[in-house]
């Protein structure tokens, strides 16, 4: 295991802790949180400035009477302990407009060191390595050789390494590293003298692993790239196809997965139910009381699991200080659990499922998904479309959206064919799939065994923290389905 | 902490290491922030940050970040790591050194450095806020004031020294009714005094009120009046696609349009790095250029790019005072106000919609502008000049350079939009646009 390199805060840490009991305060953490990023990028196969952005500093949360204050800074002075006591200040003064105090379920406290497995260490990547296979991206893109031509290419290898030290007023005590690699590009295609601008992979989304500089090999990017730019061109040079009725589709794992983080993952989080991000990014159309309820096939189920090994979304400890777990949330088709902190599991009179995180030292911990998919069935691709006699397989995706009660979606096909008796047909240009979240689940009726994920960056809180993900799903068929033509 | 003492750390290690050029802006920041829901405080935030953001450039090869450990050996160290990535990086073709000036920047008049410590005002404006929308119609009540002071200095290789300083404040409140109907406001100064609460809280209630019980819109097309809040979110993507850096990355439906008609002829639009009466100001860029104003469309016509020193070298014109040193990007964005008011647009619509919010906007072609995003909160038909009833879960589907093309009137009267949607300040009037094609889910 790589060494954590903020043992070095813990007297900084404990003298925060032990600061902010003089105010009495009934509850305190002090996290030392590190993100680093070395990052390249190749323009039109020119290099920008490389980046090394190392951000570090200390986020301290304390509840006083029943008020919550959340101080972070990078100054560690005499000025740390006037923040402190700014952020008591403020807790007492802000009483007038606090309607009920805010409490934390009770959770065992813990002594714990983890981190991710790393085995060829990011601190020793030089930019030369990461250069070099952008160049032989980027060359696998001017070689390309077809009536489309690519013009413009923008290609992006970010090594992180993000590193916490955590500590509270109940005696946990954690420590813990998690490095990621990520790749990310995109490209304008003319075709006729259309232009189209597309991401590899589609939807904006990224190839990401939580792991050392060995994850960029799992990429393959030398065999991935040139098949996509294929596949990408005959989507450009596809046309649209009207639907007069309903038909049956299959979506792929890129956008099942995506309807699993959009219309399961985010409405299942506890504080948008309660009202939290209401002003923000909006609230669910579940209640508290939701658990049990039927929301969608017996075909669905739908996990968030932050224990994924390799995964983006890989953590072992919240920023809470509680232990994580897979979170099954619906199972089939049946509402089982949701997303939790320690305030709104103490609403709920349970215990924390582990699910708030921070992703920089000023910003509060609050509840975020980690790898969120459908679960996979036991079908291959190739009986999801035996019984299809028209219908169309949209596989992925450039244009999506979801109101903020996530109860209405939508999913621009990107790579997507006509389906004619049981068989892929021609590729279709921007299938609209728009269309209601209790319609989606209570369509599906069967799932592929090939379970696939890919790296997203999931906004949410105020200040806008973007936490890395994955969203992950097989391949799902649903049955009597409206699809529409972009016009 | 010492400011002298981290830039004397800052210069002195950077000096030795004989870059071609190089530039470091430091900022120090304070942020209040309130958060509250159901009508209560979930969190008040509050944020003290020194950063360093550092440019090195040699031999044609470059590196930049930005460091937050500020202990002189961290400092020291992460500037030999920096300059040994600036050395590994590839030769750019396209490097251009460092404005050198002599610049005289505007100096700043518009703020009054007050806001340290200005927690009551921040607390008396979320309650006077939250009052006011429960007053007129409003069950709960949700929203934040963030309020955020920073300075900064900037030293360059090319002899820049100078110093500058803003002030924001953003209010923004979201009503709901017993019957979840919502309605949005917000009010953003560089003054809080000048932060209209009660307004903000009055906007939300009313909308929320108005808009209980709304029916299902079919498909099609309408004309649609956009509030401010929403018009401000089509033009910060006007401000994106101006960069020259979108153009050239590939995702700009403004390439190759300089000089052509973009919008209809009364739309005139500028990035302007100082407004009067803005909420966020500079007086010189990244680089060290005067920020300046820019017109990016003059009545119709797509004018100017928007350029740092990299991308004006390669186009064969004058930095346009819009570094970021990665690529050009914009200050504020100033829509022309047009001559109607409100209530003329309405009239002037006699089947149609009015849209007061939106959210997840996103593109299906950059390259192209084709994008969706989703109205929310209170939305109503317009007949006969009318404001009918309320609707909901409905999607505009549309493409930007056809909606610039059909933008019918601009109102009189504008306001600066910056919220969690909308995150490059716009000061937006009201506007109609014909046409456009509205979808909703089944």
């Amino acid at each position: 295991m790589t060494a954590n390199s903020l043992s070095k805060y813990e007297d900084l840490l404990y003298s925060i802790i032990n600061e902010a009991q003089k105010y009495n305060v009934e509850y305190a953490e002090a996290r030392f949180h590190s993100t680093q990023h070395l990052a390249a990028i190749l323009q039109n196969g020119e290099s920008k400035p490389t980046i090394s952005y190392e951000k570090q500093g200390v986020g301290i949360r304390m509840i006083y009477d029943g008020v919550m204050v959340f101080a972070s800074t990078n100054m560690f002075d005499d000025s740390l302990n006037t923040l402190i006591e700014k952020s008591i200040s403020r807790a007492k003064s802000s009483k007038k407009i606090s309607k009920a105090p805010i409490e934390f379920s009770s959770e065992k406290s813990v002594n714990k060191e983890w981190s991710a497995s790393e085995k060829e260490n990011l601190k020793n990547v030089h930019v030369t390595d990461m250069i070099s296979i952008l160049k032989d991206v980027d060359g696998y893109i001017t070689s390309f050789n077809s009536d489309v031509s690519l013009p413009n290419r923008t290609l992006g290898i970010d090594n992180s390494i993000e590193e916490k030290f955590y500590v509270n007023t109940e005696g946990t005590h954690i420590l813990s590293r998690v490095p990621r690699v990520s790749f990310h590009s995109i490209i304008t295609a003319n075709h006729n003298g259309q232009l189209s601008a597309f991401s590899i992979p589609a939807g904006y989304a990224g190839l990401g692993r939580s792991g050392g500089w060995e994850k960029i090999k799992s990429f393959d990017l030398s065999s991935y790239i040139p098949e996509q730019l294929i596949i990408a061109s005959n989507s450009i040079k596809s046309k649209s196809e009207k639907f007069d009725e309903d038909i049956d589709i299959i979506v792929g794992p890129d956008i099942a997965g995506l309807v699993a983080h959009e219309s399961c993952g985010h409405p299942f989080e506890a504080d948008r139910i309660l009202g939290r991000e209401a002003a923000q990014a909006g609230e669910s159309y579940l209640g508290f009381d939701c658990y049990g309820t039927k929301i969608g096939s017996e075909e669905v189920f739908v996990s968030d699991d932050p224990t994924i090994p390799e995964s983006m979304g890989f953590y072992l400890f919240d920023d809470e200080g509680v232990e994580s777990r897979k979170r099954e949330l619906i199972k089939g088709g049946v509402i089982t659990d949701l997303l939790h902190n320690r305030e709104t599991s103490f609403k709920m009179n349970i215990r924390s499922n582990a699910a708030s995180r921070s992703v920089e030292f000023d910003k509060e911990p609050i509840i975020r998904m980690s790898n969120t998919f459908i679960e996979p069935g036991d079908y291959d691709i190739t009986e999801l479309l035996s019984d299809i006699k028209k219908g169309v397989y949209i596989k992925n995706f450039m244009e999506w959206n979801i109101d903020d009660r996530r109860e209405n979606q939508r999913y621009v096909g990107f790579e997507a064919y006509l389906i004619k008796n049981g068989e892929l047909d021609i590729n279709v240009k921007s299938p609209v799939l728009e269309l209601t979240s209790k319609k989606f689940w209570s369509s599906v009726d069967a799932r592929s065994k090939n379970l696939d994920f890919k790296a997203a960056n999931c906004g949410k809180g105020e200040p806008m923290q973007g936490a890395p993900v994955w969203t992950g799903a097989p391949d799902v068929r649903l049955r009597n389905i409206r699809i529409g033509t972009r016009s | 902490m010492n400011l002298n003492n981290i830039l004397s750390i800052v210069e002195n290690k950077i000096s030795s290491l004989n870059c071609d050029d190089y530039s470091f802006l430091l900022s120090k920041e304070y942020e209040d922030l309130i958060r509250f829901s159901n009508n209560s405080i979930n969190v008040f935030d509050s944020t003290e940050n020194i950063a360093i953001e550092i440019y090195l450039g040699k031999d044609k090869k470059r590196a930049s970040g930005v460091i937050y450990n500020l202990d002189e050996t961290s400092i020291i160290n992460y500037l030999d790591s920096l300059f040994q990535y600036c050395n590994d990086s590839p030769i750019n073709n396209d490097y251009t050194h460092l404005p050198s000036g002599p610049f005289t920047y505007e100096i700043n008049k518009h703020i009054e450095i007050d806001q340290i410590n200005n927690s009551e005002s921040i607390i008396d404006h979320v309650e006077n806020s939250i009052n006011s929308a429960l007053q007129h119609g409003a069950s709960r009540v949700c929203g934040s004031f963030t309020s955020r002071m920073s300075e900064i200095i900037l030293i360059t290789s090319a002899g820049i020294e100078s110093k500058d300083e803003s002030i924001t404040n953003l209010l923004n409140i979201r009503a709901f009714t017993e019957s979840k109907s919502s309605g949005h406001g917000l009010s953003c100064s560089s003054s809080i005094d000048d932060i209209d609460s009660e307004k903000a809280g009055i906007d939300a209630g009313d909308y929320a009120k108005s808009s209980i019980n709304p029916r299902q819109c079919n498909p099609g097309k309408y004309d649609i009046l956009f509030t401010p809040t929403v018009a401000a979110d089509i033009f910060q993507f006007v401000g994106h696609a101006a960069s020259a850096d979108s153009v050239d990355s590939g995702d700009s439906f403004f390439a190759n349009k300089i000089n052509l008609k973009v919008s209809s002829d009364d739309l005139s639009l500028s990035d302007v790095g100082n407004p009067k009466n803005g909420i966020y100001q500079r007086i010189f860029d990244d680089e060290g250029t005067p920020t300046q104003s820019t017109k990016i469309i003059d009545n119709g016509i797509l004018t100017n790019y928007l350029h740092n020193i990299t991308t004006s070298n390669k186009y064969g014109v004058k930095s346009t005072g819009n570094a970021g040193i990665m690529a050009p990007f914009c200050w504020n964005i100033d829509v022309s106000s047009g001559n109607t008011t409100f209530e003329e647009q309405l009239s002037s619509i006699n089947n149609g919609l009015l849209i007061t919010n939106n959210w997840y906007t996103r593109f299906q072609n950059p390259a192209a502008g084709s994008y969706s995003t989703v109205p929310r909160d209170a939305c109503f038909i317009i007949e006969n000049g009318k404001i009918s009833s309320p609707i909901h879960g409905i999607r505009i589907s549309d493409d930007i350079p056809r909606q610039l093309l059909n933008i019918d009137s601009l109102s009189q009267t504008r306001k600066w939009i910056n919220w969690w949607e909308v995150e490059t300040p716009v000061l937006s009037p009201s506007i109609v646009i014909k046409d456009v094609p509205v979808t909703r889910s089944t």
